[in-house]
């Protein structure tokens, strides 16, 4: 952990902003997209077969059921996009963006939490609904539920960064999009000094 | 770390087993959907800023042990999901040291809100 004392939050032990803690987050997603786009060539018809070494023809049968054209996209494209937001979400901004971009970490949390659950529920209709199971996306959803702790924790500090924007009157949606106060440090738990503060943002 | 990363195990092994042990039923159905989630949550609680998703394995862990009787199945699959169950459980309550500090963690995010 190379964090500084300056770019930790209040309270931690570690910076979850790190280049360490997001470098690999960012090469899984991107294994994760690539593994997805796969799957989505497939079922939009441009690639004619799919690879599946376990279950047979599992992977025909869950990627052309009804259930993964529910949406006007096929859910495997969906979810490359979800694992491109996931890369461009991790990589943006710099080791505080955890307290200077609370927007890009936040965004960054959905695509990771939620829609990482989302994959797991899709996993669960496999056997449910499909009676069939397809290699591939179980290996997808193992790597989004594998990103989904490891990424908390930034959401974690952000989140907090905006409880005490609340608790201390300022405007929560200034805090959100352009971030704590540059000069906040460990030490600078109330941000009080910022100028006029621009009428109608309170929260 | 230890504790849900073999959970999670549990999980895949719970989600496996109707295949591998080969049996049907609504044992198959309950084990899979169980074990799914199960593996889950393990995976999830082995970051130690999430290690309290655990108690949702503590709570797959006692469907597993009331299964049997609820779905009304006996034999090896109720012997299985007692086992996996009772071991999910006991898992739940292994303390691991957590060695980083999160600034109050998810709870301080409700705590004294209003004050």
């Amino acid at each position: 952990m190379t964090s500084t004392v300056g770019t930790r939050p209040p309270g931690w032990t570690y910076n979850p902003s790190s280049w360490s803690d997001r470098l690999w987050l960012i090469g899984v997603a991107v294994i994760g997209f690539l593994i997805s786009g796969y799957l989505g060539l497939y079922q939009w018809g441009i690639i004619d077969s799919v690879w599946e070494p376990f279950f047979g023809r599992g992977s025909e049968i869950v990627l052309h059921s009804p259930l993964s054209r529910v949406l006007p996209v096929p859910d495997a494209v969906l979810g490359a996009l979800a694992y491109a937001i996931d890369a461009v979400a991790g990589a943006i901004g710099g080791t505080t963006r955890w307290k200077t971009m609370p927007w890009m970490v936040i965004l960054f949390g959905i695509a990771v939490g939620p829609l990482g659950l989302v994959s797991v529920l899709l996993v669960t209709a496999q056997p449910l609904l499909l009676h069939a199971w397809c290699t591939l996306c179980l290996l997808a959803a193992v790597i989004s539920v594998v990103m989904i702790g490891p990424a908390m924790d930034e959401v974690l500090a952000s989140l907090q960064v905006l409880k005490r924007a609340k608790e201390h009157d300022r405007p929560l949606r200034t805090v959100f999009w352009k971030g704590e106060n540059q000069a906040g440090g460990m030490e600078q738990m109330s941000i009080t000094k910022r100028g006029p503060r621009p009428c109608g943002l309170r929260p | 770390m230890w504790a849900p990363a073999l959970t999670s195990v549990l999980g895949v092994w719970l989600t496996a087993a109707p295949d591998v042990m080969g049996y049907g039923g609504q044992a198959r159905l309950s084990n899979q959907l169980v074990g799914v989630w199960m593996a889950t949550f393990g995976v999830i609680a082995m970051s130690e800023c999430l290690r309290g998703v655990q108690w949702g394995n503590l709570a797959l862990g006692v469907w597993l042990i009331s299964a049997p009787f609820l779905l009304d199945y006996s034999d090896e699959r109720a012997c299985g999901s007692l086992v996996v169950g009772i071991a999910a459980v006991s898992l739940t309550f292994v303390r691991t040291p957590v060695r980083e500090r999160f600034g109050g963690g998810w709870t301080s995010l409700w705590k004294q809100a209003e004050q």
